[in-house]
């Protein structure tokens, strides 16, 4: 089965409306800021819980924030 | 880089160090040189103690170092992540399957070292007692050293 792709608008989200830097969200979301690196050039993707953790820091479902891309 | 990040590139370079001590205290270009109990036991000991009082530099050095590229909030973030553990994880299978590998080849060298003395396929003599000690303890630093040069690198892709 091919991989897919899990893709995510965390960097509009975060420079955006909520005007945070990385370090800040990486300290609301309890990760490191080269994690949330990762996770925005998309090289990570996160676990479950720690991607509920970002929506939640957004204030945002969970799929504003994700998407599948099989 | 990260605070992980930096205290893999120090542990690696201190297990670096190590390897090369073992090697100048017991090879003679690529042979292993007989060497008395005393010399094999001050080897390991001093060994150890580089790496541990390597390992204690390097966690310090690398809270400072992370403070300094990244700012005082760096002080306050958290130290390890599950981005940190997936890559630890990932980089000690690397280091089992090297070692998997590596003793795989002494286990035919050492085959080969029974059937055929002397022959050029078996060049390293690693069945005088020397020849194990040095073998075991270059060995457990080379695997060390490979976890951190994949945890280096899987911090990067």
């Amino acid at each position: 089965m091919a991989k897919g792709k899990v893709r995510n608008r965390i960097k509009a989200l975060r420079t955006g409306e909520h005007g945070m830097t990385q370090s800040q969200l990486a300290e609301a979301v309890g990760a490191t800021r080269q994690t949330i690196i990762a996770i925005e050039q998309e090289k990570y993707a996160p676990s479950l819980e720690l991607a509920f953790r970002i929506a939640n820091a957004f204030g945002v479902p969970f799929e504003q924030v994700f998407s599948f891309e099989p | 880089m990260s605070r992980s990040e930096i205290r893999a590139l120090g542990s690696f370079i201190i297990a670096g160090i190590v390897l090369w001590f073992i090697q100048m205290r017991f090879l003679d270009g690529w042979q292993v040189v007989d060497v008395p109990a005393g010399h094999m036991l001050s080897t390991y000991v001093i060994a150890i103690i580089i790496m541990i009082l390597g390992e204690i530099v390097v966690t310090t050095g690398a809270a400072i170092g992370e403070t300094m590229l990244n700012g005082a909030a760096a002080a306050n973030a958290d130290f390890e992540d599950e981005r940190d553990q997936m890559i630890e994880r990932r980089a000690e299978l690397i280091s089992h399957w090297f070692l998997v590998a590596v003793v795989n080849v002494l286990v035919l060298q050492l085959i080969l070292q029974g059937a055929f003395t002397g022959s050029p396929f078996a060049p390293l003599d690693i069945i005088s007692t020397s020849g194990v000690v040095f073998t075991l303890l270059a060995l457990l630093f080379a695997a060390h050293i490979v976890k951190m040069a994949a945890k280096l690198v899987l911090y990067r892709v």
